[in-house]
């Protein structure tokens, strides 16, 4: 048996992984564009802030594809071509397979932006853009970040950690506008600029100014928003969202709506091609719709579903639930499932201690925890993600008691078992 | 394969909380349990005892055979070992607490200060774990699945 | 498991029962602290019971259960009543007039054939204030060389202090704590063993002192503390180096004390230059930041004091440690002020000079370390030894100084009880008890106190002033020289110590809690050492580097003397020994209240006894380089890891029937203060009998 990976990131690896462990002859193959050990790109930001050595970046060790007995093969897939099981790499080589999985993950997705062609202006996905931006920003004083999402904030932090003098423009009214509601945005708005970054909310760069160095090169000297305010800057970082590539099925007959969808099983229209990752449109778990879910677990669920399927041991994938976790200015949040409920369905307790940077707030709907958010004290966070992931009827009066207390694990308390 | 790991039960335990103290010292720097409360970055122990409803409750590492903590971990710190075991290499962790907002049990506990993860290690370098040992009621065993089930059934 | 701490108080304020009609005052002349008591006597006179005397300042009716286990001593089956003689193993009444002749044919017998040096005095626990002028006297006109507490206790303490500050004794009285603003104690678990005194520092805490106990076990004094640091066994010198290094680098010490009263600073910035506090925290296992923190603490809260216990003076490294903690204070500038100094159970009240005539002095021949004392009686160079107490239970690897003494031509052994040395005695000797005698008691108040005799004798025990006296005579001796009772001692102590002129016994009896010495004439009392800021050293200055020509440095416990060599995997342990209130002295085991409250056993972590393989309450063998001894487990995390702890002495003779602890230490000694030791020896542990899991 051949398989074959497109991408060596969360999905890939542990899909590979998975594969190998249920099937220890079989071939496996993965390329990838990069010509790297496995990283992870959620550490880019603490390589970029200084905060970890390259090494740490990487999630296996040098011996994982030969331990493994992964053939590894850097090139980048223009192309899948159903009929004849191949892949065309840009080098003109066909790889053939006999089970493909699309890990290919997503990239940044730019508006076009007036003076954007110029120096200074990086994104922060993958490492080489990380090293790019590391190595320019010595000589910054001053940045603007594009963008309030988790990678706006990360990357943000990482020059922060440096030194630079950084301002976060988002056009959303908050921070973090897809994982965590407004009052917990208010509150790391509030600890970012008790540290120092400026925060622009319901704001967007119209046009990036440069001016001519010394070389005659054109760099950035600031921003313009649409407020009218100018901001002097040397450098500007891009983070307003990612799409995923799915560039090389176009064509090939597999379904494709945002990402690549995908069956229960990680399977796309096409029999014996996968997709699993961010480029992986599989069903919500809440919601059972088919939607992107562009997180790290969900990745490596989705890989793991992936190889245990294209390795001939049937597995179910239970759907994504969006959950996220981030320290931001040394305030942890975790949420999971809604961030807010629609008006007039469920029910919502809450917690909030503001000057202790404490918040809490928990969506209750059909008897059932649907979402969460805990900001400051996040311990045993994982017992109400799990209580989610069940869909499983809480006693209210359980849930109230978390609310303020720590989080215990309910044990043996009245749990009645929902869902599937 | 053999996964060896702790076992609470919790008929057995009368909340006295040694294993914790066992296991916070243990897990110290100074080897000392007079001096955790003063060491920076603070220690804090891998097993808790906790009271949710009318029974002792220990919340510490399953060793999960498919972990969502090894799946979260966005580092490579939580990995397997070859025995099955959930092994955490702190070194490689950098305090993005994925691995506690998955972790069903609430096993994994933040060192705000390390910035690192937290969890049972299962003490390999002793003979049986402190905490274990600590226990004088016997509701925490150490062994592999069927050991414990050998050991539970009379009860 | 747990932790094991005796968390009821140890001392208690007793009160007499209504119908205890006549009660007699006394000091206790236990552990130095000076507690005064009363004695309510039954009809025959003999001791009923003990209290504390809510008179006296200093223990305001506080006591431990030393005293009150003195009635069981005094009357027990253990107590020697009659001299006797050994013949063909055992022994037979004979009178005084018998003993005293055999010993003093015998005595003049080896000084003629053998020279002065072939006799030696081992005489720990000699009696009271008139015993030990008479034994001074006798020492000099025998050139007797005489062993006492020095070298098992005080000798590492007494010569470092001395070295650094001219004199051995602590500089400041125990009281004074209340008004110190931080007391750092190290390797003291004072509240056993002054317990009657300890209220002093739970008052001072009150008062708002920051009370730190620095400590490898977790002791009842760390249990009342406002910080308890646990330090690895045996590294106390890297703290205090670490601390010196902290407060110079820092400028935290008193510039203007130093260039006033100190010699040596340079050299003593050199000697710590490389001790970091994160040096300090790898061999300490203390984190750095307490470290750190105690550095700024002792800076800023002034005046200071310092008290140490022999859990650092009884080590084989003790001296670095003195040193550095002492000179650590000295820079501090916390001498000589009230509230700062050095307190200490050490509180000599001086010698006499000029009171024997220089034709009458005879020296001694040849002088020894007590090290070199196993050897020369071993080898035959003693031949007679006069004991006063128990140097086979005492004494470091107490199974060879059995031996050893029981290998000499003529033992002779002044003694309270038949303990394990008195056994080994040619003629035994009953002594009295100090209840027994009057005599002026210093404490670690820095006052004496005089006692009245208390109860009768009721037999025929001797003190040791009348029974040197007495030998004086018999030997041929210029007898006139010698006090014939504890009264007419004093007066003469009096006129030839300075330091004791000042204070009379009526004044003693008359002051409530005594008169502070040193004290010329009355006025002229001194309350602590040093506050003219004179001190006695030749430069009268501190000298900083005047311990040894060496400088301060740091040696691993497992390097220094006793452990030198012993390879870790055969000795993969540390043993040590620790006082405990009811069993103080040897004498205080002959008592069956002492046996009921505590028992042989050896304290160790719970980790630890996982490894050996033992539980509660099981028998464990720890062997040693010197040898070995059963004892029961008791498993507790107040020890760390690794290091096993028990009471000091017990005895074969004992009413525990049990090996002493010391017979596990070697012969080694502190090479910079020269105690011998009996902490922290390497050992191994294992379950005794096969028991184990």
């Amino acid at each position: 048996m051949r398989y074959l990976i497109i991408g060596n990131s969360a999905a890939g690896v542990f899909a590979a992984e998975t594969i190998r462990g249920l099937d220890p002859d079989g071939q496996i193959t993965m390329i990838s564009n990069e010509d790297c050990l496995p990283y992870s790109r959620c550490l880019t930001s603490y390589y970029l802030g200084n905060e970890i050595s390259e090494e740490m970046v990487y999630i296996r060790d040098k011996a994982f594809y030969t331990e493994t007995g992964i053939d590894f093969q850097v090139g980048y897939v223009v192309r899948v071509d159903v009929d004849s099981k191949s892949v065309l790499l840009d080098s003109g080589e066909k790889v053939t397979y006999d089970k493909l999985l699309i890990a290919t993950g997503s990239s940044p997705f730019n508006p076009p932006l007036e003076g954007s062609g110029i120096e200074g202006i990086f994104e922060l996905r993958t490492l080489d853009d990380a090293k790019a931006v590391a190595e320019f920003a010595l000589k910054v004083k001053s940045a603007v970040v594009m963008g309030a999402g988790l990678v706006g904030l990360k990357g943000a932090h990482g020059l922060h950690e440096l030194g630079i003098s950084v301002t976060i423009v988002g056009s959303a009214p908050q921070v973090l506008r897809h994982s965590i509601d407004v009052e917990s945005a208010e509150i790391l708005t509030r600890r970012l600029e008790e540290d120092g970054y400026r925060v622009l909310l319901n704001t967007k760069v119209t046009k990036v100014l440069g001016e001519e160095d010394a070389d005659g090169r054109m760099s950035v000297s600031g921003v313009l928003l649409n407020t009218g305010e100018q901001i002097p800057c040397q450098m500007i970082i891009r983070a307003v969202g990612v799409r995923p590539n799915v560039k090389l099925v176009s064509d090939s007959g597999v379904s494709v709506n945002y990402g690549i969808i995908v069956d229960d099983e990680m399977q796309t229209s096409v029999k014996d091609i996968y997709a699993a990752g961010d480029v992986a449109e599989a069903s919500d778990l809440l919601s059972g719709e088919k939607s992107v879910n562009a997180i790290w677990p969900s990745a490596t669920e989705q890989g793991t579903v992936a190889g245990c399927n294209m390795a001939g041991v049937k597995r179910k994938y239970l759907g994504s639930l969006a959950v996220n976790s981030a320290v931001i200015s040394g305030v942890g949040i975790i949420s999971a499932g809604l961030v807010n409920l629609p008006p007039g369905e469920g029910s919502v307790l809450r917690a909030y201690e503001p000057n202790k940077n404490f918040y809490r707030k928990f969506m209750i709907k059909d008897g059932r925890l649907v979402g969460m958010i805990m900001v400051g004290d996040i311990e045993g966070a994982g017992i109400l993600s799990g209580l989610i992931r069940k869909r499983a009827k809480v006693d209210p009066n359980y849930l109230n008691k978390m609310l303020v207390n720590p989080i215990e694990y309910p044990g043996y308390l009245p749990v009645e078992r929902g869902g599937q | 394969m053999r996964v060896q790991k702790l076992f609470f039960i919790s008929k057995r335990c009368d909340g006295c909380r040694a294993c914790e103290v066992a296991c916070l010292e243990k897990h110290s720097q100074s080897q000392s349990i007079f001096m955790t409360k003063m060491e920076q970055p603070s220690p804090q122990p891998r097993i808790k005892v906790k009271r949710p409803g009318n029974q002792y409750w220990a919340t510490v590492c399953q060793h999960c055979t498919d972990s969502m903590c090894v799946r979260a971990c966005m580092t490579g710190a939580m990995q397997y070992s070859p025995e099955g075991e959930v092994f955490h290499n702190t070194n490689k962790c950098v305090g993005c607490w994925m691995c506690i907002m998955v972790c069903p049990f609430g096993a994994i506990a933040p060192l705000n200060e390390a910035k690192k993860a937290s969890k049972c290690d299962l003490c390999k370098d002793e003979k049986i774990p402190p905490c274990v040992a600590s226990c004088s009621r016997q509701a925490l065993f150490y062994g592999t699945p069927e050991e414990y089930e050998m050991k539970v059934a009379g009860d | 498991m747990g932790s094991y701490v005796r968390t009821r108080a140890l001392t208690s304020s007793s009160e007499p029962l209504d119908h205890d009609e006549e009660l007699r005052t006394s000091i206790c002349c236990l552990c130095n602290g000076g507690c005064g008591i009363k004695i309510s006597l039954d009809q025959e006179g003999k001791i009923k019971a003990v209290f504390g005397d809510p008179e006296n300042p200093y223990n305001k009716g506080k006591i431990c259960s030393k005293p009150m286990e003195i009635a069981q001593t005094l009357y027990g089956p253990y107590r020697v009543r009659y001299p006797m003689k050994k013949v063909n193993g055992t022994f037979e009444r004979i009178s005084w007039d018998e003993a005293l002749d055999l010993i003093a044919q015998k005595y003049n017998q080896y000084i003629k054939e053998n020279g002065t040096g072939s006799i030696v005095g081992i005489t720990s626990k000699i009696g009271g204030s008139y015993s030990k002028l008479a034994h001074g006297i006798f020492s000099e006109l025998t050139g007797l060389v005489n062993y006492g507490t020095g070298p098992i206790c005080t000798d590492s303490e007494a010569n470092v202090r001395k070295k650094l500050f001219g004199d051995g004794s602590g500089t400041s009285p125990l009281s004074d704590v209340v008004n110190s603003k931080i007391l750092l104690i190290v390797g003291n678990n004072t509240a056993q063993t002054k317990a009657g005194q300890f209220h002093w520092i739970t008052e001072a805490k009150r008062r708002g002192t920051r009370v730190v106990v620095i400590d490898t076990r977790f002791t009842e004094t760390a249990q009342a503390a406002d910080l308890f640091i646990q330090i690895r066994p045996g590294t106390d010198a890297a703290l205090g180096m670490a601390l010196l290094n902290y407060v110079i680098k820092n400028g935290l010490y008193d510039p203007t004390f130093v260039s006033k009263h100190t010699n040596g600073f340079e050299k003593l910035v050199q000697d710590v230059s490389t001790f970091t506090t994160k040096r300090a925290e790898e061999i300490t296992g203390v984190p750095q930041n307490v470290i750190e923190k105690l550095a700024q603490d002792l800076a800023t809260l002034k005046p200071g004091m310092l008290f140490e216990g022999r859990g650092i003076v009884c080590v084989n490294n003790a001296g670095a440690s003195l040193w550095a903690f002492e000179g650590l204070m000295a820079i501090l500038g916390n001498i000589g002020k009230p509230g700062s100094g050095i307190i200490s159970h050490i509180n000599n009240t001086g010698g006499i000079s000029n009171l024997i005539q220089p034709n009458d002095v005879m020296k001694p021949d040849r002088k020894r370390s007590s090290s070199a004392l196993y050897k020369d009686m071993e080898e035959g160079d003693v031949k007679m030894v006069l004991i006063s107490g128990n140097p086979c239970a005492t004494w470091p690897d107490s199974a060879r100084m059995s031996k050893a003494i029981e290998g000499l031509d003529f033992v002779v052994s002044h003694t309270l009880v038949m303990d394990d040395s008195a056994v080994l005695a040619d003629i035994v000797l009953p002594a009295t008890h100090w209840l027994e005698e009057a005599g002026a008691q210093p404490s670690v108040h820095r006052v004496l106190q005089w006692k009245n005799k208390t109860v009768e004798i009721r037999g025929e025990e001797k003190s040791g002033g009348d029974f040197y006296r007495l030998l004086a005579e018999r030997m041929g001796l210029n007898s006139s020289y010698f006090p014939d009772s504890s009264e007419s001692a004093w007066e003469l102590e009096r006129k030839h110590n300075k330091n004791v002129t000042g204070i009379s016994r009526e004044r003693m009896l008359a002051t409530p809690g005594g008169v502070h010495f040193p004290c010329s004439e009355i006025g002229k009392e001194n309350v602590r050492l040093f506050a003219n800021g004179v001190f006695k050293t030749s430069s009268g200055k501190v000298e900083l580097t005047g311990v040894s020509d060496a400088p301060l440095d740091y040696v691993d416990t497992f390097d220094a003397p006793g452990n030198n060599g012993l390879s870790r995997e055969e000795f993969p342990y540390l043993f040590s020994t620790n006082k405990v209130a009811s069993h103080y002295h040897t004498e205080c085991q002959y008592s069956d209240w002492a046996n009921e409250m505590e028992q042989p056993y050896v304290e160790m972590h719970p980790l630890t006894a996982l490894e050996i393989g033992v539980k509660e309450g099981d028998k464990v063998r720890v062997e040693t380089v010197a040898g070995s001894i059963v004892l029961a487990a008791k498993i507790t995390q107040s020890v760390p890891r690794g290091f096993l702890s028990t009471q000091p002495y017990f005895g074969l003779q004992s009413p525990y029937r049990q090996a002493p602890a010391n017979t596990l230490f070697p012969v080694a000694t502190d090479p910079v203060g020269g105690n011998l030791i009996s902490k922290n020896i390497m050992c191994n542990a294992k379950a005794e009998g096969g028991q184990g899991s």
